[in-house]
């Protein structure tokens, strides 16, 4: 992943965000929709999209419905309830991060603060 | 399209860098036929693979033990669930309350030894099916590798138990000890059956 040590911590609510647009999705599918979004800059691997996914699976935020398509058999991914629930939580606090770190990164001039 | 012998091709590719399990197996393989599927160079299917492999398997293997860990956490996570539910609260005192009875009216030795029998039989019951998969080739889910490590535990202190047991005083403190270890090998038993009947439901419809 591109600059993994700033987007590893963001790759769950990237995930979850997707699943709460599309309903529901696979791996690779996941991979290719970040690429789009991005225009390519930001690059998933698989090393770390799966293990994510079964992360949230496994902490109940992810629910998983098989299907064979063509020959071969796929998982797919959607929110649970309470998935949905920690997406909004999460994309809240990731939107105050972003807003934090914009601030920071390009304060505005504000007269109170001069020194 | 890519065809069914293809998809063989990637599944026996993934089980010989080490991608055992087959629940892992399904997604990876599917997961590579996309991406070959994606793959516009006019190039032969068997040398795409290769290529994919070759590039990708550090990746492959990596992912593999992040699996493994993560079903083998759940598996266990199940199996701590199961023993607070009531049934198996029930069941050891239920066990306990046997081995005490039998207490009343036999030696300790002999108690103990009928105990034993008893975790013998339903450790070799818990391992059947993961030795006969063993045996056969057969494919079997990722959960059942942390598993395992659960009989091991169980038994071989059990082996120990039989003469140290000479030593304590207490004949409550080994039928107690007794006691836990069928406990947890029964609901290991039921544990490895419910996951099993997940997996199945799961993969298999």
């Amino acid at each position: 992943m591109k600059n993994s040590q700033l987007y590893k911590g963001s790759l769950n609510t990237i995930i979850m965000k997707l699943l709460e647009e599309n309903g529901r999705m696979y791996g690779y599918e996941i991979t290719q929709k970040v690429k789009l979004i991005t225009a390519g800059e930001l690059n998933i691997t698989e090393g770390a999209l799966y293990p994510a996914l079964h992360k949230l699976e496994a902490e109940g935020l992810l629910d998983v419905e098989v299907e064979k398509v063509d020959n071969r058999l796929r998982k797919y991914y959607k929110l649970t309830e309470s998935g949905q629930k920690e997406t909004v939580n999460r994309l809240a606090e990731l939107e105050e991060f972003i807003r934090n770190m914009q601030n920071l990164v390009t304060p505005k001039q504000n007269p109170d603060l001069q020194f | 399209m890519i065809t069914t012998n293809q998809i063989q091709l990637i599944d026996q590719a993934l089980k010989k860098i080490g991608v055992s399990y087959i629940d892992i197996r399904y997604e990876m393989t599917d997961h590579i036929a996309t991406a070959l599927e994606s793959d516009k160079k006019d190039r032969p299917f068997e040398h795409n693979l290769k290529g994919y492999i070759i590039t990708h398997k550090k990746e492959l293997q990596k992912i593999n033990k992040k699996f493994m860990f993560i079903s083998m956490v759940n598996a266990y996570k199940k199996l701590l669930y199961n023993m607070f539910t009531i049934r198996f609260l029930a069941l050891f005192f239920l066990l306990y309350l046997n081995a005490f009875l039998l207490s009343l009216f036999m030696e300790r030795e002999s108690v103990t030894r009928i105990l034993f029998i008893a975790i013998t039989v339903i450790v070799c019951a818990a391992s059947f099916s993961g030795i006969y998969n063993l045996i056969k080739r057969k494919d079997s889910n990722s959960f059942t590798h942390g598993l395992s490590f659960v009989n091991v535990i169980t038994v071989y202190p059990s082996i120990f138990m039989m003469s140290w047991q000479r030593e304590i005083a207490s004949d409550n403190l080994v039928l107690l000890y007794y006691t836990v270890v069928i406990w947890v090998s029964v609901i290991m038993v039921v544990t490895v059956r419910q996951l099993n009947a997940q997996y199945k439901l799961r993969y298999n419809g």
